[in-house]
């Protein structure tokens, strides 16, 4: 039942037995998950069933460190949350992303990947993929076409991985007649949550107060609750419920915001292939449009114990002809700026790049490679890394009030000096890794002209991961291997907050698993 | 990685000493030959033209690289171990694609403006460069 919390007929019950705060992909993932389950649902979304500038605004923060997506514009706040927006990039974690690492201080999961099978299974239904079978080969052969092929990397430091492309599903759209037929879950729409109130001891919710941006306030208790709000809110509503654990709930050891990871993404230069061999499988932009799955490529698990790094992928785009000029990378680089709202400092540089010839290295290059080829084939190398968990990277309220009188989010996103020798030796161990297997040559082209000798124009991966980071020690996490805040009996978090590491990846399919997870331990009874 | 004046007359010290126990390649290092050699080099390369300008850019570079003798014998140095002197183009072929394989594979590279590649492939389109410009 969906139900417009601004009405005056919109009134709780007087008790459920779960309350979820959030309706994005954890939050309805959940909420589907218990539905006929014989509990009381009720889920509280700030946003109604379409964006409204109003509501939008409540997300609006501050940023301090790297510089990043205005924080109204990375995360979407109505029935469906940040899949309003979602590119559909699916693929689970791999093994050494979960593992412990000597070289990666706080990193490590107190769970296993394995344990995620079933889960990843059903997040694939969930988000329409239709599969949870990642092995490359098999996916190529699948196409029966010469043209789709895994690249030979073996021996070269590096590996393939797929990632398969949800349609994508915008979750509130997809999902909303299951929700409204649902007898036993309540959708509040236009809910605010206020404050969260805990006993006098702080260790147990008992209720949360909502109001409406219309001037509506209400209680809303529950056996249990979900926070599910994303990466940024989740650790802004925690620390916002400073009424009687004056640090906020679960934050008794200064941890709730802090380990904020994105996936920085940085374009590393140019691949161009030697000789005939197709790499349409790997070209993201026919992957995404034509095939439904994609390949990447990635240091292999061996390079990165022996080099100490982070994980690292690259996405290959087809480029055409020219566009590997000074003049194209200048309009590509003036067309980001646009389209983050910025005007670029350097115009004048740009255009005179843009009306420059095509560089006469990198003709040369290419066709060397490829023989007497008229057309060259080139493609755009973009790298995207696995943060280092760092403390110091985090989340923070602002002095600055929303509509409801709440302290704003400031966001510090800091990289450190391991996240920078991931990405440099990354890119060699691609540029050396492609040579050693004579598929072509790379030219490495990294900027360091932006924030603490990072580009310029460094990417990210629109994900907020890991300020309510999973640890079996109160001391290193916010919530326990369930997700169960620390400290608070029946409070939980979901969505990528409780993710210890990033990965190299895209989140959303892991926070539809560990939703489908949360949802089974949930409907345990409570002892 | 960038190719140094250093690494050059390493390799052509290198050089001289492989050669003495491969006097056919050293004959082939020769004056008189060396325009043969690049010929065969050239041949084996996918596209002669690409190759030239690859070897013009970075001799316009490295302007005091421009030896073809010095790159001549450095060449049959890199080469001895890879192919017989009397390897077929194909075989030759063969040859260059194993050497560079092994260069990437030991992170022998060198940076030509930000390309990556294998020291032989710069040391064997600059002779072919200047053999062509000399001829």
């Amino acid at each position: 039942m969906l139900i417009d919390a601004r009405q005056d007929s919109a009134t709780p019950k007087k008790s459920y037995d779960v309350c979820i705060i959030g309706a994005g992909a954890a939050g309805i993932t959940m909420a589907l998950e218990l539905v006929d389950s014989g509990m009381s649902v009720c889920v509280l979304e700030s946003g109604g069933t379409e964006f409204e500038d109003e509501t939008s605004d409540l997300s609006v923060g501050g940023i301090t460190g790297q510089p990043y997506a205005d924080l109204d514009v990375v995360r979407l706040r109505y029935l469906g949350g940040s899949t309003n927006h979602w590119g559909g990039w699916c693929r689970p974690f791999r093994d050494i992303e979960f593992e412990k690492r000597d070289w990666v201080p706080y990193g490590g999961w107190p769970i296993t990947l394995e344990s995620l099978d079933p889960y990843y299974r059903a997040a694939a239904e969930y988000c329409e993929i239709g599969t949870a079978d990642y092995d490359v080969g098999a996916a190529a052969a699948a196409f029966k076409n010469p043209r789709i092929a895994e690249l030979p990397l073996s021996g070269s430091g590096l590996m393939s991985t797929i990632y398969r492309f949800s349609p994508p599903t915008r979750f509130g759209e997809v999902y909303r007649a299951r929700l409204e037929k649902a007898k036993n879950v309540e959708v509040f729409l236009h809910a605010n949550v206020l404050n969260m109130e805990v006993s006098h001891d702080a260790n147990r919710m008992e209720s949360v107060r909502v109001g409406t941006l219309s001037g509506a306030r209400f209680m809303v208790a529950a056996r249990r609750f979900v926070l599910a709000t994303g990466g940024l809110e989740n650790a802004r509503l925690l620390l916002l419920s400073r009424n009687v654990a004056a640090r906020g709930i679960g934050n008794q050891h200064d941890l709730v915001g802090r380990y904020f990871m994105e996936h920085p993404g940085i374009d590393i230069g140019v691949f161009a292939p030697s000789g005939d061999r197709s790499f349409d499988f790997y070209n993201t932009r026919i992957g995404y449009h034509d095939l439904g799955l994609c390949a990447c490529v990635e240091v292999d698990a061996d390079t990165q114990r022996r080099k100490q790094i982070q994980s690292a992928r690259v996405q290959l785009t087809g480029l055409s002809e020219g566009e590997n000029s000074a003049g194209a990378r200048s309009l590509k680089s003036v067309r980001d700026q646009l389209r983050r709202g910025r005007w670029p400092d350097d115009f004048g540089t740009h255009l005179g790049n843009m009306l420059s010839d095509i560089d006469d290295v990198a003709k040369a290059v290419y066709g060397y490679l490829q023989g007497d080829k008229s057309a060259a084939r080139l493609f755009g190398v973009t790298l995207s890394i696995e943060q280092e968990p760092n403390p110091d990277s985090r989340v923070m309220l602002s002095d600055k009030k929303d509509a409801f009188g709440l302290n704003r989010v400031d966001l510090d996103w800091r990289l450190t000096a391991n996240d920078y020798r991931t990405v440099t030796e990354a890119a060699k161990t691609m540029a050396t890794g492609l040579g050693i297997k004579d598929l072509g040559r790379m030219r490495l082209d990294i900027d360091r002209k932006g924030k603490e000798g990072w580009p310029e124009h460094l990417g990210w991966g629109w994900h907020q991961i890991g300020t309510t980071r999973m640890s079996d020690d109160p001391k290193m996490g916010v919530v326990d291997r369930d997700c169960r805040v620390h400290g608070v009996a029946n409070l939980y978090v979901a969505g990528s907050s409780v993710f210890p590491t990033s990965g190299a990846g895209v989140p959303t399919l892991t926070i539809v698993a560990l939703a489908v997870r949360l949802a089974e331990h949930l409907r345990r009874p409570i002892p | 990685m960038p190719l140094l004046r250093r690494h050059f007359l390493s390799l052509v010290g290198l050089s001289i000493t492989a050669l003495a126990s491969h006097p056919v390649w050293g004959a082939l290092a020769g004056k008189p030959a060396i325009p043969a050699l690049a010929r065969r080099l050239q041949d084996a390369l996918p596209n002669a033209a690409s190759a030239r300008a690859l070897g013009n850019a970075c001799l316009a570079r490295h302007p005091e690289e421009a030896d073809a003798a010095a790159l001549a014998r450095q060449v049959t140095a890199l080469l001895a171990p890879y192919a017989r002197p009397a390897a077929s183009g194909r075989e030759l072929a063969d040859a260059l694609s194993r050497l560079r394989v092994s260069e990437f594979q030991r992170g022998d590279v060198v940076d030509l403006d930000g390309w990556v590649l294998a020291r032989s492939e710069v040391t064997v389109c600059a002779l072919v460069a200047m053999v062509k410009a000399d001829s």
